[in-house]
């Protein structure tokens, strides 16, 4: 992640740029599934309820006024840890000992039940198990179906293209195509992330991205 | 296979307690090769320490002890390792003492007063540690090893000729606090359990002080969105900033926090002994801190153990020399390897609770609870 340095980021025509895609703790509505899960997404050392908590830590049920609601996190996180099929014994585990499909589950529960207006997911499926994958898919789709406006963030084809409603492919920082994935196949998905193609009347990137 | 409470108790109580089983062994073998009885002098120690009046020198030393180790304790659980305190307590104190000795006020205003500065100073000391941080890069260990220096050195023997009492040739230092500057010693509580506290023992109020800062402590870390943002920071910086946690506010928060209690640590000579900063200032307390926190696992209670323990083995190292059973440095000795040991154990303990945490969790096939 990279700071903003110009241009505006906007939400229901909210303008968050001010304090950024970090920092938001989800007070925006805006929910960040990292692409690095050990990096940005977790606290390994830390126990699944502190995991659950982390980013939403100012507000209920996680909080209330400056105290930590350690009854109402561990409640939600056994909430999470049900819906997501998170397999662990319990939310006093840390979260260091999951699999790495738990706690990519672990993650995407956490932003999916605060009640977002946006997600955004960059490889969501990056190094987990099939059967992970496929409830992280099944959670997506979910989602989509109930109205959370999702940018999906992937290098794996058959994702994009069995989730999206539309794929814009990125070259080289520019926009090189915009495409319907119940029309695009793999092989021409490829030439555009490659550079091989791109589409002439859209080869600016656009300045303001609405929701 | 969930981890039953017995366990986890085990697990938390086997590493302090292989420390100081390893620790006596060592000794022993260094009594042994020095040509003392360990048997005795051992026996020696733990009789000697159940006097009353050994008890509260125990407790004297030990409440610097965990104010100390509270004070290092806090950096630690955000991952800085702040060894500043040695300085911020001195400067403190010092500054504490002067303000003390030049200010006229009734009774609890002043002793509030000499608090409030020492606070204050150590805070200011230690932040400024942290803005060195934040702002510049510099590391924290450079950073405060260098401002110990700048305040033991520098600012303090600079001073000291422009504030000392020249009346005292002997041993000089900043002129005594008035009455209504002295923090009252918990004497009269402790006799109400037992008998009265002879040889002119005080039991230093400081004590009381030390207790509050310890539920503080804990309330703090444990229980506070702050105390949660900053072990969030401590563990994962990263992941900490992407839930909203910014880096530097948790970095300067902590120093502040830390100095402020770093602050009380010299305050028992001010409030209480000698009322005043002198050349037999106690020193060092900064550095058995970071000691103490390490034995204590950054836990309130823990750190209040450890900071007994090594209280009760200083306040031994006399009688050892005195009953001739063996000399006063083996206390020393013990002291560090209780800590060798201990970062030994807690590792090894670390390793097996996280091998049967995921054991237990790749068991689990469902996540009914």
């Amino acid at each position: 992640m990279q700071a903003l340095h110009a241009g505006r980021i906007e939400i229901f025509g909210e303008n968050i740029a001010p304090t950024g895609v970090f920092g938001l703790g989800g007070k925006n509505g805006m929910a960040y599934v990292p692409q690095d899960r050990h990096v940005e997404g977790l606290l390994l050392t830390a126990l699944l309820w502190e995991n659950a908590a982390l980013g939403y830590q100012t507000r209920a049920p996680f909080s209330k006024g400056m105290w930590i609601d350690r009854a109402g996190s561990r409640t939600r996180t056994d909430e999470i840890r049900e819906a997501f099929d998170v397999r662990s014994p319990n939310a006093e585990v840390s979260a260091h000992a999951l699999s790495g499909g738990n706690q990519q589950k672990l993650i995407i529960g956490r932003e999916m039940t605060s009640d977002p207006k946006f997600l955004i997911a960059a490889h969501p499926t990056r190094g987990i198990d099939v059967g992970a994958q496929s409830d992280v898919w099944g959670k997506l789709r979910d989602a989509r179906a109930n109205g959370l406006a999702t940018m999906l963030i992937s290098a794996d084809l058959d994702e994009l293209i069995g989730l999206s409603d539309t794929i814009m492919v990125m070259f080289h920082g520019q926009l090189v195509a915009t495409l319907d994935p119940a029309e695009v196949t793999p092989r021409e998905l490829g030439k555009y992330m490659t550079g091989a193609a791109s589409m002439s009347d859209s080869t600016t990137v656009p300045t303001e991205v609405q929701a | 296979m969930n981890m039953t409470l017995g366990r986890r108790v085990l697990l938390a109580t086997a590493a302090p307690a292989m420390a100081l089983f390893v620790a006596l062994l060592v000794s022993s073998a260094v009594l042994i090769a020095s040509g003392s009885n360990p048997l005795e002098a051992f026996s020696e120690m733990v009789k000697n320490g159940v006097k009353l009046e050994v008890i509260i020198d125990t407790l004297n030393r030990a409440t610097p002890l965990f104010l100390s180790g509270i004070a290092a304790a806090i950096g630690f659980k955000m991952n800085l390792f702040n060894i500043g305190v040695e300085g911020q307590y001195q400067l403190a104190a010092f500054a504490a003492a002067v303000v003390g000795a030049n200010v006229v006020l009734p009774g609890v205003l002043h002793v509030g007063l000499i608090i409030l500065v020492a606070m204050v100073v150590g805070a200011l000391w230690s932040g400024l540690a942290g803005v060195l941080k934040t702002e510049r890069g510099v590391n924290e260990v450079i950073g405060t090893i260098m401002l110990n220096y700048v305040v033991t050195n520098g600012i303090i023997a600079a001073l000291y000729t422009h504030v000392i009492d020249k009346g005292n040739a002997n041993n000089a230092g900043t002129p005594a606090n008035d009455e209504s500057g002295w923090l009252p010693d918990l004497n009269g509580v402790v006799e109400l359990f037992t008998r009265e506290i002879q040889k002119g023992r005080k039991l230093t109020g400081m004590l009381a002080i030390a207790i509050v800062v310890g539920i503080f402590y804990h309330l703090l870390v444990n229980r506070s969105r702050i105390g949660f943002d900053l072990r969030a920071s401590g563990i994962n910086p990263v992941a900490a900033r992407a839930g909203g946690v910014p880096p530097k506010r948790m970095v300067i928060m902590s120093m502040l926090i830390g100095g402020v209690i770093a602050g009380l640590v010299g305050l028992p000579e001010i409030v209480g002994n000698n009322h005043s900063y002198d050349q037999g200032f106690v020193k060092g307390l900064g550095f058995l801190g970071i000691g103490v926190a390490l034995l204590g696992r950054n836990k309130p209670l823990g750190i209040a153990l450890s900071a007994l323990l090594f209280a009760f083995l200083d306040s031994s190292a006399g009688v050892l020399q005195f009953s001739g059973t063996a000399s006063k440095e083996i206390v020393v000795i013990m002291q560090a390897t209780i800590l060798f040991a201990a970062v030994i154990a807690y590792e090894v303990v670390n390793r097996i609770r996280l091998r049967e945490e995921v054991k237990s969790a790749s068991l689990t096939t469902g996540a009914t609870a």
